[in-house]
């Protein structure tokens, strides 16, 4: 099973949203790692068949049989769970109700399976002791796993989750993780997120994203692999952190017990107050990102 | 910080396209109606509240700000209410609830803002209407000179009150439920506020309650303005008085009420509990997150995507939609604001002085399927958008898209489920229709009919509807651009005939007319609807495709995606459905307009006024020549009501009876019949046809001597081929054909198909017309007012009909017979009749009865039993009336025959009444109610009096002639009544008549003439000569008004021409007439007077043993009026009713005064406790404020 994504290029007026995006996607969790307006969610769209784009071509690969995403996308529906950024429910109905009309909606017409269907899938998502409760009464992360409910309708081959933990406590979070997890084993699930744990806790591959453009791919571990031995960490006062920013390729600064700890991407060791560091996938994310601003090298003088 | 919010409000507004869309679409309005109305655009037939108003005279400027500022309800709505809605639509109600802002800036910084636009937006109707009066090319007696003031004051006492009110309400309801929902539902409400209203306006005792409740105060300013004179229309500013000042005082403080309450009850808080109850979270949910790591078994389901069970889809789509569309307290508040509105207007069917008529089923449906389209029409509107938008609107819409549904699964269920809506609500109203029919007593219950009408003509023009208000929403994409496009569209629709686009064709989705008649059915015009329908129906397929290939699926939203999308989506099955209907909706509509324009003539009002110009400039001159006469009428009608054909063969004797030979003849003949024989005796050669303008010309091969005879034999077919607009063409009706002498041919001029308006003439090149011959002019009353081709002729008519039905012509039934399926009747006049005749026949039932040797017959609709004892009694009442006060009665019976409602008349012929089943089978009199007019007896007096006034005595073709016929036909019918109920029960019906009087003087069309010199004009010869002719016989007795009138009929009768004329009765009245009177003839026949009276005040104080004194001052003017009402105050030396009344309304001194002065004090001394007292209490005379002429009488202080 194979989504192939060539040459997808979308833009809204002078805005490229997509430029040239080429991405090979097997089954499993792909995250698709961006900072906000990078373009993560007119990909989501496009693959859910809710958004043209003007140039390229999407195919899914199953067994032999090729869905054409972009013109057949009929097909691809058959196929198709989504779950949007952002999306509204109608508060009156109860979760069950609401789940049965998708279900149906979705081609299961026969009632008795439909019901055994509905029930797995909102005991799966823990809302079965919720499902008589009224779709306006639930909370941000009941919300989301009904809307992960909803995509897991019918069986589908292709799941598209755009940027599902957003606004979800961190218990929620690992709630909906270890769900997508069970999921992903099957079939594609694109997950898009500006989060990097997201991406390197649950994703065997993912992509990097940035104003429309792909800049890195690849299973994370070995993107990160491929950073060892030229990450730096050091431990800087705040004041001196906008002239090291000015000397030296800084990918990411945080904040540890009142000093500032930066982290240098250089093939060589920027100074004695540096200390080589195991790259993580956040390294891996803030590299490409900076790789887009300008080329990286200088010498250590902070 | 309320001038803040104030002005960073208005500023948004400012920057809002919207706004500015607004103002140009009511400034365009302004301006087109007043172009319209002021004559610049020929085509258009706008014409605006009678000839003589001009357009921007203060009155015509109210009316017109008025109602385009009723139009602005729907843009008052979207302005005031989203403006207190859009924090909570946006969510953005935390910054300002959060800020240090007071609740009164918030809600009032807004309110006022929104109100700001709104008055800029509506100012631009009046900166319209004032731009438009520049135009070159205006009618000029149509436009005055313009007033600033008469542009302002509207906006004075109508529009910014209005605005106020509308705009309270909308915003509390907005700011209070925090929805936007309710706002819709108020203005529907609003709407039936104004629309009970209205229905109050039809007895004249509740007229006061019509104008104080009406929201709008368009009541009101009708009952301010209801008796001005057209003098007073063009020159006098609408003020607040009156009616209107207590309406908008009334109104206003209703606004500010609720402002005060929205002020009070409005929270700047987080409304909890949004949306409902939010129980806590299970607390297992705690746990969840292993559970979640448990596999759970995913089962085995089928999925099936064929098209078949995605019907099932559609079908529970549909039914999802539509339950959350009906299912809530809004749909339930329109609903019954509707059927309080059917309940209350059920109150008053087709009331007629007052008295209303059962609740028979087709007038329920009018009321159902007429008023009630308004409502029907807002719901589609808002429906239409509520649904297309439903997903959106929960943001649900990008799962409900990615979904594998067929696409044109979503806009086909919103369509369906939007004809669900209006089916609904017909069947609802089916229901309540029968409800309020049994509630009224009547148990006559036609649920079939009430399905044809509602569930099926009335619920398909709902469908078509639907139809395309989901189209445009579909396309516009916007949900409050398509309600605007949608108002767009029904404003278009109203006025688009009134601007010469008249045909059918290209307005959707209009159909030809049908009336229901409870005797013909809908007759032969539902053939002519179906394919209208048919036609549309082709044409709403074709729009909900577009709907299916516009729809927004996903988030292409850009109009160059949405071209591409459809494209894509113009699959096979799409092209065979656009392929099919397109041909379907070519194929009706060639099929209608072979119909309508190639069977038939299709034209527009403005080219008949032209063919009537044609007409008057190439044939008036033709009026002079010497032209036959007609002295006799020998008819075989045969009517073929099964088929609607008929056909007549006709024999006329004429007579040269002038002393010049005849050369040319000009015959006018019907457009349609054909013609197989038409042969004059000595012959006549024909000259030319053009039955479009004047029928035929023929010039006779020997001129035809002074004093000759001859013959015209005819033989002509009515044939029905097809429809037109009007409907079905048809000759005999399936049960109710009426055929008058209007279908056979006449000689000579007709002067009557000339055109009236004077704007009209005037857009023709006509000269104004000069009205009725002037009473002197002995040339014109050669003819009698009612032919100008016949004087006194014989009439015989056999007509045959189909088996089953009953033909009815006037004159005595002389032979009957059956053969070949038909049935024959024969006719035969017993004395002289008029050229006045029509055949009808119909499947009747007749009731017999009879009055001394005369047989008296109602020909009657099965199920109209409900008034005949009344008809019978009024019939035997006048002739008794009229046999002892006249001469005898000329026939042997005296027939009323029913026919269908397509006109509401009653006439009579010579022993032969038609009387429409509109005005009279259905009256439902209240035998206990004191204030009931029973005018089934009343219209029947009426008509019987005719017999005399009219068939015995009748006026020269001439000023004043009408007094003859309809005035003492009005005469007698009120001495028959008075002498049934009693002079008492008069009152109420004069009241109706002055009313009549008044207010169809305020609207005459040409010039007011006394009543003596009266143009044909109605309401002076039966309102206001109702009105005189019972004064008169109230100062100089009943028995001295009669027996002048017994003197002036043997003088007359049968009279061969020069007719009589009004001067000639006069004379008689005069002489029978005391000599203190003498002024009462001047003033009510030779001109208009009207008196100012009005009692002052009234005091009383008991002298002693039951004996009363009272004081009592009043005030009387007397004026004489021109005729476009400009008064003239005349000196006073009149007899004037005195009058003190008990506590029962009985008069306990009333006697007639000498008063000369404006102001007279009487002291009188009366028997009984006085309760009111005045001066012409009992409204004998015209006076434009009848009610203050008595007072209430108060004890006198010590």
């Amino acid at each position: 099973m194979e989504l192939r994504i060539r040459n997808l290029s979308k833009s809204y007026g002078a805005l490229q949203a997509l430029n040239d995006v080429s991405l090979s996607i097997g089954a499993g969790i792909f995250g698709l790692l961006g900072p906000n307006g990078a373009g993560k969610s007119t990909l989501m769209r496009i693959l859910a068949t809710l958004q043209e784009a003007d140039a390229g071509e999407v195919t899914l690969e199953d067994g032999g049989q090729e869905i054409d995403v972009l013109r057949h996308k009929e097909s691809l529906r058959r196929v198709l769970g989504y779950l949007p950024q952002e999306f509204g429910l109608y508060p009156k109905v109860a979760a069950w109700r609401m789940l049965d009309h998708l279900a149906e909606l979705k081609g299961v017409r026969n009632r008795s399976e439909r019901r055994a269907l509905v029930e797995a899938l909102l005991r799966q998502t823990h809302l079965w002791e919720a499902r008589d409760q009224r779709l306006g009464t639930f909370s941000g992360g009941m919300k989301q796993r009904f809307g992960i409910a909803q995509a897991l309708i019918g069986d589908p081959k292709l799941i598209v989750v755009d940027e599902p933990t957003a606004g979800l406590d961190p218990e929620e979070r690992v709630r909906f993780h270890n769900l997508l997890s069970e999921i992903g084993e099957r079939v594609v699930v694109i997950l898009s997120t500006h989060i990097v744990s997201d991406v390197s806790e649950l994703c065997p591959a993912m992509a990097i994203l940035d104003r429309g453009l792909v800049l890195a791919s690849g299973d994370p571990t070995e993107l990160a692999a491929s950073l060892r031995g030229r990450i730096w960490q050091a431990s800087v006062e705040r004041a001196e952190l906008a002239e090291c920013q000015a000397a030296l390729p800084v990918i990411s600064s945080r904040l540890s017990a009142g000093r500032t700890l930066i982290r240098v991407f250089q093939e060589q060791s920027p100074g004695p107050d540096f200390e080589p560091v195991a790259p993580e996938v956040e390294d891996v994310y803030f590299t490409a990102m900076r790789s887009t601003e300008r080329p990286a090298n200088g010498a250590a003088s902070c | 910080m309320l001038s803040a919010i104030f002005r960073f409000e208005f500023a948004r507004h400012v920057r809002a396209l919207s706004t500015y869309v607004y103002f140009l679409l009511f400034g365009s309005l302004g301006f087109l109606l007043m172009t319209a109305a002021a004559g610049a655009i020929p085509q258009a037939s706008f014409n605006f509240e009678g000839e003589k108003i001009l357009v921007n005279a203060p009155y015509a400027l109210t009316v017109l700000i008025t109602i385009l500022g009723c139009f602005g309800l729907l843009v008052t709505a979207a302005v005031a209410g989203r403006a207190a809605y859009e924090d909570f639509d946006h969510r953005t109600e935390p910054f300002f609830f959060t800020a240090p802002i007071r609740k009164i800036d918030y809600l009032g910084g807004r309110f006022l803002a929104a109100m700001a636009i709104l008055l800029i937006v509506y100012s631009s109707i009046g900166l319209g209407l004032y731009a438009a009066t520049w135009l070159p090319g205006l009618d000029p007696a149509k436009v005055g000179p313009n007033h600033v003031l008469a542009y302002v004051m509207p906006y004075l006492t109508s529009l910014i009150p209005n605005l106020l009110l509308m705009g309270a309400v909308f915003f509390s309801l907005a700011a209070l439920t925090r929805r936007i929902y309710p706002v819709y539902v108020g203005s529907v409400v609003m709407l039936t506020g104004y629309l009970i209203a209205s229905t109050l306006t039809d007895n004249i005792d509740t007229r006061w309650v019509a104008a104080l409740i009406d929201p709008f105060g368009s009541n009101a300013l009708d009952r301010v303005t209801e008796y001005w004179t057209i003098a007073e229309k063009n020159g006098r500013l609408v003020g607040l008085e009156g009616l209107l000042l207590w309406n908008r005082v009334l109104w206003l403080g209703v606004a500010a009420a609720i402002a005060v309450f929205t002020w009070w009850r409005f929270r700047m808080q987080y409304a909890a509990g949004r949306a409902g109850r939010r129980p806590a979270e299970p607390a297992a949910d705690v746990l969840a997150a292993d559970a979640m790591r448990e596999r759970v078994e995913m089962p085995r389901c089928t999925r099936d995507f064929r098209f078949g069970p995605s019907l099932v889809s559609l079908l529970r789509l549909t039914w999802l939609s539509f339950v959350e569309t009906v299912k809530n307290v809004y749909f339930l508040v329109i609903l019954l604001s509707g059927l309080l509105f059917l309940v209350v207007a059920a109150r008053t069917t087709e009331s007629i002085y007052g008295t209303p008529t059962y609740p028979v089923t087709h007038d329920m449906m009018t009321i159902a399927g007429g008023v009630f389209y308004l409502f029907v029409l807002i719901l589609i509107t808002f429906y239409a958008g509520e649904l297309v938008w439903r997903e959106r609107d929960a943001r649900a819409d990008e799962i409900i898209d990615s979904l594998p549904l067929p696409g044109w699964t979503l806009p086909l269920s919103k369509l369906f489920a939007l004809l669900l809506v209006p089916v609904l609500l017909q069947a609802i109203l089916m229901a309540a229709c029968m409800a309020v029919q049994l509630a009224k007593g009547y148990t006559h219950l036609e649920p079939l009919l009430y399905a044809k009408q509602l569930l099926g003509i009335d619920a398909i023009d709902y469908c078509l509807l639907a139809a395309l208000a989901i189209t445009v929403q579909a396309i516009v994409n916007n949900k409050y651009l398509g309600h605007f496009v949608m108002v767009l569209y029904y404003l278009a629709a109203t006025f688009m005939g009134q601007f010469g686009l008249e045909h059918l064709l290209y307005r959707y989705p209009e159909h030809s007319r049908y009336t229901y008649s409870d005797m013909n059915g809908y007759g032969r015009d539902l053939g002519p609807v179906f394919w209208f329908d048919a036609y549309w129906g082709a044409f709403a397929v074709l729009l909900v495709l577009a709907a299916r290939l516009f729809w927004v699926r996903g988030l292409a939203t850009g109009w160059r995606w949405r071209w591409r999308l459809a494209r894509r989506r113009f699959g096979g099955p799409e092209r065979a459905v656009a392929a099919g209907a397109g041909v379907a909706f070519l194929a009706l509509g060639g099929f209608i307009f072979y119909n309508t324009n190639v069977l038939h003539r299709f034209r527009t009002s403005f080219e008949r006024e032209t063919l009537a110009a044609k007409y008057e400039k190439g044939f008036k001159w033709m009026a002079q020549l010497p032209q036959p006469r007609i002295v006799s009428v020998t008819l075989n009608v045969d009517l073929y009501p099964r088929t609607g054909g008929v056909r007549v063969r006709g024999r006329y004797e004429l007579a040269n009876k002038t002393a010049q030979p005849i050369d040319e003849i000009l015959v006018g003949v019907p457009e349609r019949w054909r013609f197989r024989r038409f042969e004059f005796t000595p012959a006549a050669r024909l000259e030319g046809e053009d039955r479009s303008i004047y029928g035929r010309l023929y010039r006779m091969q020997q001129p035809l001597p002074a004093g000759a005879v001859g013959t015209l034999e005819f033989d002509m077919e009515g044939v029905p081929r097809g429809f037109t607009a009007d409907g079905a063409e048809t000759y005999a009706e399936p049960n109710g054909t009426f055929l008058d002498e209007d279908a056979l041919p006449q000689f000579g001029y007709n002067a009557a198909r000339e055109l009236s308006k004077d704007s009209t003439r005037r857009r023709n090149g006509l000269a104004p017309r000069t009205g009725a011959a002037d009473i002197h002019d002995l040339e014109a009353r050669r003819n009698n007012y009612i032919s100008n081709d016949a004087d006194w002729l014989t009439f015989d008519a056999v007509i045959s009909t189909d088996a089953g039905q009953t033909a009815v012509a006037p004159g005595e039934l002389v032979r009957q017979w059956s053969g070949g399926g038909r049935s024959f009747f024969e006719y035969r006049t017993r004395a002289r009749t008029l050229n006045l005749w029509s055949v009808l026949s119909a499947r009747y039932r007749v009731l017999r009865d009879h009055w001394n040797d005369v047989g008296l017959e109602i020909y009657y609709q099965p199920g109209h039993e409900f008034d005949l004892a009344r008809m019978m009694k009024g019939m035997k009442d006048a002739l008794t009336y009229c046999t002892e006060n006249f001469s005898p009665f000329q026939n042997k019976t005296l027939k009323i025959v029913e026919f269908p409602r397509y006109a509401s008349f009653a006439q009579s012929l010579l022993a032969t009444i038609p009387y429409s089943e509109g005005i009279g089978f259905i009256a439902r009199v209240d035998p206990e109610n004191e204030d009931d007019i029973d005018y089934p007896y009343y219209v029947t007096a009426h008509e019987v009096a005719h017999q005399w006034w009219a068939h015995q005595a009748i006026g020269a073709n001439v000023q004043g002639s009408t007094v003859m016929s309809e005035s003492l036909a009005e005469y007698t019918a009120l001495m028959v009544m008075k002498r049934e109920f009693g002079a008492e029960h008069m009152r109420r019906f004069l009241k109706y008549e002055m009313d009549k009087y008044l207010n169809g003087r305020s609207r005459e069309s040409n010039r007011e003439m006394p009543l003596g010199r009266n143009d044909q004009q109605a309401y002076i010869y039966y309102d206001k000569g109702s009105v005189v002719f019972y004064a008169l016989q109230d100062y100089i007795g009943e028995e001295a008004v009669n027996r002048a009138l017994r003197t002036y009929l043997q003088s007359v009768a049968y009279q061969e021409p020069p007719y009589t004329t009004a001067l000639e009765l006069e004379a008689r009245l005069r002489e029978a007439t005391p000599p203190q009177y003498a002024y009462l003839i001047d003033d009510m026949f030779d001109s208009i007077t009207l008196y100012e009276n009005s009692a002052v005040e009234a005091k009383y104080r008991e002298v002693s043993n039951g004996k009363y004194e009272v004081t009592l001052k009043v005030k009387a003017r007397k004026v004489k009026a021109d005729e476009s009402g400009v008064e003239r105050e005349v000196p006073l030396a009149d007899w004037i009713d005195i009058g003190v009344f008990d506590a029962k309304k009985k008069p306990l001194y009333l006697a007639k005064h000498k008063i000369d002065k404006h102001e007279t004090e009487f002291t009188l001394t009366v028997d009984a406790v006085p309760d009111t007292a005045g001066i012409d209490p009992w409204n004998k005379l015209v006076d434009r404020q009848p009610d203050d002429n008595t007072t209430r009488v108060t004890k006198r202080g010590k």
